[in-house]
């Protein structure tokens, strides 16, 4: 899975491009947690060409949402193909994260 | 019709999970899947090595899992055996999925994932071996 950063009309923007398998996570973790570790505080994830995602991905997420949480912060999802937000409705994290449709809607929201 | 079975011997460590991917998806291919088949039986495969190298083999990555894949009719099937002790994860409690974020647990969600996105889930304990079997509707 390749993993890409931009500056976005002010916010931060991660893009993944293919498979958040259990490998995939262990990086993406850690990018994560550097840029929560660097002060960043609204993080918005682009899902737009990312295929695939199992728990050791939504895992990731938790982390990451449970740390900006506690400092005031926030995540936010957009761009999921049906797949992915099915693996969110199951497990109920649809509950717990603000998803969007697009990466235009998560921006202006 | 059930034509040919595909056995794959795994090392007991995460970086097999990409390789059993790549087979799943080209043997998706031969047999005309769904992506939503193929994508369901990747990440259920998924979840099963996790648990068996995490807890069955608790992170010895000089064991083995065997799986095997093959169709049946129009579904697809797949086995996953280790020789780690008896344990059944299809046993394991549901997690509470409407629960708050910073009340919630990671564990049991793989579970979770493979009993809901499966059609058919299945334990046995055959002689020395653990034996989860799983089943999706493919076209």
């Amino acid at each position: 899975m390749e993993i890409t950063q931009e500056r976005f009309a002010g916010k931060t923007v991660i893009h993944l491009d293919g498979s958040l398998d259990i490998g995939a996570s262990e990086v993406l973790e850690k990018n994560l947690g550097s840029l929560i570790d660097s002060g960043e505080k609204t993080l918005i994830v682009d899902f737009a060409k990312l295929i695939y995602i199992s728990s050791s991905g939504l895992r990731v997420f938790m982390t990451a949402a449970n740390r900006l949480v506690a400092e005031k912060g926030s995540i936010a999802l957009c761009g999921m193909n049906d797949q992915i937000k099915k693996v969110f409705e199951i497990t109920g994290f649809t509950r717990i994260f603000s998803i969007f449709p697009t990466l235009a809607d998560a921006v202006s929201a | 019709m059930t034509d040919e079975k595909i056995s794959i011997k795994l090392e007991s460590k995460v970086s097999e999970i990409g390789r059993l991917s790549e087979i799943v998806n080209e043997f998706g291919q031969n047999h005309q899947l769904t992506d939503d088949c193929l994508f369901a039986v990747n990440l259920a495969l998924e979840e099963i090595l996790i648990n068996v190298i995490k807890h069955g083999y608790d992170n010895n990555s000089d064991r083995e899992i065997q799986v095997r894949i093959w169709m049946s009719d129009d579904e697809l099937r797949a086995e996953v055996e280790d020789d780690a002790p008896e344990f059944n994860p299809l046993e394991l409690d549901a997690p509470d999925i409407t629960k708050p974020l910073e009340e919630r647990e990671i564990g049991g969600l793989g579970v979770h994932l493979v009993r809901t996105m499966m059609d058919r889930a299945e334990y046995k304990r055959e002689g020395q071996k653990n034996i989860l079997s799983i089943a999706k509707k493919g076209r």
